[in-house]
């Protein structure tokens, strides 16, 4: 027996969206290994103080 | 010889700098890494990459403001105390042969500033772009949220002015920027300056000459082992 499940009928061509080119995926998040750390002289946060 | 950082190839060792115009330990940070770059023998296999971050990046871009008056008025930070930060940045700065005047800065959104910089980077000339920016927003007082502004500091290190100027009227390199926040997302960046070498080697903050040469020093050793075949 047929099934009679309505399928939707894909949209028109001319209302589909433009073919979007994007970007390769950023690689990974890496660990990194902090170095050397204690003779910083300053950093500016986001918060906007720097110290 | 070739290397490996965040994903892109190149040949010898890469540094990939985190960092915004308006950041005053970046342009020191800079100074010191460039020095220590002068020092370093194998200099000429070094490709520093500077990446985008944004400290103040609710500011308005059509908005310019004495960056005293935004400190005072929007964060609350009293006046006499930023008259001392921008003395001690001055005193900070004459060793490394740069000239805060702090007090003449103007706070902007320095999205567009950015952007310009990966034009620039497109053409090699992405470091003269960065010190020129650093040098108008701590010195010269420029706005350097004002497109024809940083039009002519385009110019001036020789980028094509009506090129410069029709990049910054469209949304060009918009999602390069993103690509370069999003990642310092990912990589937990809350300050900047941020120098990551060869996409292993984290360094916050600026610091002396000597702790760049002796990232450098470690990992271009690491690089040049991995480099050479075993032997039997």
């Amino acid at each position: 027996m047929e099934s009679t499940t309505a399928v939707p009928a894909p949209p028109p061509l001319d209302t589909l969206p433009d073919l979007q080119i994007t970007r390769p995926l950023e690689p990974p998040v890496m660990t990194l290994t902090f170095l050397p750390g204690d003779d910083a002289i300053g950093v500016c946060d986001v918060d906007g103080t720097c110290s | 010889m070739a290397g490996e950082a965040f994903g892109v190839r190149s040949d010898g060792l890469v540094v990939d700098v985190w960092s915004d115009v308006m950041c005053p330990f970046c342009y020191l940070g800079d100074a010191f890494l460039q020095q220590a770059l002068q020092q370093f023998p194998h200099r000429d296999s070094v490709t520093v990459r500077y990446r985008n971050f944004l400290l103040m990046p609710e500011l308005a871009t059509d908005t310019a403001m004495n960056l005293n008056e935004l400190l005072a008025t929007k964060r609350g930070f009293p006046r006499d105390q930023a008259a001392a930060m921008n003395a001690q940045f001055a005193e900070r700065g004459k060793p490394a042969g740069l000239d805060y005047q702090m007090d003449k800065a103007i706070a902007t959104n320095t999205r567009s500033a950015h952007r310009l910089s990966h034009l620039a980077a497109s053409q090699g000339r992405q470091h003269d772009m960065i010190q020129r920016l650093f040098k108008a927003y701590f010195t010269d007082g420029l706005n350097i949220g004002d497109f024809h502004v940083l039009a002519d500091l385009a110019a001036e290190i020789g980028l094509d002015h009506a090129e410069a100027l029709a990049v910054l009227e469209s949304p060009a390199f918009e999602t390069e920027v993103d690509s370069d926040l999003n990642q310092a997302r990912g990589l937990g960046i809350s300050g900047v300056p941020f120098f990551v070498f060869q996409g292993k080697y984290a360094v916050s903050g600026a610091q002396p000459v000597g702790s760049y040469l002796e990232v450098l020093d470690r990992t271009w050793a690491e690089l040049t082992e991995s480099a050479t075949p075993a032997t039997r």
